[in-house]
């Protein structure tokens, strides 16, 4: 009895997202993206119970590749177990997106009894062409606050309102500064409270929830604004090569 | 019984004998934190004064009857090499002073040097006011943990560092001829 809740959570975002598949499905044609409408790990695959019943697609490859480059993010660092529903990838604004809604399963028994505990995300993945810092900017909370007296250090910027809202973390506190500057912080705080990472190439919002498309497109605009606020020595200093030469030829 | 509260009072003992070691390499590592933000806000206020020989000549060129901007440019030039924050806001005025003489001549504004100086000079100011942001940000960190109770007591002494205000040069972007 104990697993109705949790295979409820699932069932009922399935159920929720037929609607918002077709709209995220003319979102990306819109876009021009590609759209994927299920991507599963083989374990999920496997654990999947009759309730859900969606098709099994051939799609590990893509579902590989979006694990490997989401697994420097939270939640994907920790946890490899997730379903990716209505996954759009493309190109827009110069910019590589991968965007998709996510069911985390926290926890997944291969036994009769099938337990899923999903939570729910839109995940907004952004491929910009430069090395950024990894820095993760999470909405400022009280576990925040008590890790941060027991040595979890929390960058501080010039604007208390900020360092209110936000947990910054980074390993390059130097660079951070080079891209939350002041301009970048009022943006930021123009816009809600949301989980945002840096690392690599990639800039990734992962919003609690399920998204109708008009909130899928405001997120890939705050991305978009964001990334036309990083100062233009950031941009020069950081630019990752587009094309590479064999130096052999 | 006896055990346990040997172990219990070792723990007190020791209890502020690892916060009084962990505060005081808080302090070193902010100490150096600061020192190289210090050098990389030196680096940055290099980069600005390597653009102004090139900022001289491509004025001079043009705008021959402006002497005394440009000597006061020259001055705040010399003095910034061997000043501090005072000199370097002087020299920042005496630049945007420089540049807004391409409001006067059209034929400064229009020329392709100047312009690409003006970007060089507004990238150079960004790189500065980030490196001076990281750096009063440590400055603000340290300063905070010198005041407060009870890590000053294993402050050692250390006095309140100095923030860097140095004002920065306006850039604006040269306006188009047609407006």
């Amino acid at each position: 009895m104990a697993q109705f809740p949790t295979l409820y959570v699932v069932r009922q975002s399935h159920h929720d997202s037929n609607g918002r598949s077709v709209e995220l499905s003319e979102l990306a044609s819109e876009y021009g993206f590609e759209f994927l409408a299920l991507l599963d790990s083989e374990e999920c695959q496997h654990a999947k119970p009759d309730a859900i019943a969606i098709e099994p697609a051939d799609t590990s490859t893509e579902f590989e590749n979006i694990r490997s480059q989401l697994q420097a993010f939270w939640p994907f660092r920790h946890h490899r177990s997730f379903l990716a529903q209505n996954v759009l990838i493309g190109n827009h604004s110069g910019i590589e997106w991968t965007i998709f809604d996510c069911v985390h399963i926290a926890g997944l028994s291969l036994s009769q009894s099938v337990q899923l505990f999903g939570r729910e995300f839109c995940v907004v993945c952004a491929r910009v062409p430069m090395s950024l810092p990894s820095v993760h900017l999470s909405a400022e909370s009280m576990t925040e606050r008590v890790g941060s007296l027991f040595g979890f250090h929390d960058l501080t910027f010039e604007v208390e309102e900020f360092n209110r809202r936000y947990f910054v973390r980074t390993n390059d506190a130097r660079a951070a500064f080079d891209i939350l500057h002041p301009v970048a912080i009022d943006y930021l705080l123009s816009l809600p409270v949301r989980d945002w990472q840096f690392t690599g190439s990639q800039i990734l919002i992962a919003n609690p929830g399920s998204h109708a498309s008009e909130s899928v497109r405001s997120l890939m605009q705050e991305v978009i604004g964001f990334v036309s606020l990083i100062p233009e020595f950031v941009v020069d200093d950081r630019a990752i090569a587009q094309t590479f030469k064999d130096p052999h030829t | 019984m006896n055990e346990y509260a040997i172990v219990g009072f070792t723990c007190v003992l020791l209890t502020p004998v690892v916060w009084a070691v962990s505060t005081h390499n808080k302090f070193a590592r902010l100490d150096a934190i600061i020192d190289e933000s210090w050098a990389n806000v030196d680096v940055a206020l290099n980069l600005r004064h390597d653009l102004i020989p090139n900022l001289l000549e491509a004025v001079r060129a043009i705008s021959k009857h402006e002497c005394q901007i440009v000597d006061r440019l020259i001055d705040a030039h010399q003095n910034a090499i061997v000043g501090q924050a005072q000199s370097e806001s002087i020299l920042a005025n005496s630049v945007s002073a420089v540049l807004s003489l391409a409001q006067t001549y059209p034929e400064l504004r229009a020329s392709q040097n100047f312009i690409e100086l003006q970007h060089q000079l507004s990238n150079t100011e960004d790189r500065i006011a980030a490196a001076k942001r990281f750096y009063n940000a440590n400055v603000r960190e340290l300063n905070m943990l010198i005041e407060s109770f009870p890590a000053k007591l294993v402050s050692g002494g250390r006095k309140p560092r100095e923030f860097f205000e140095a004002e920065s040069v306006r850039v604006r972007p040269v306006p188009d001829e047609r407006a």
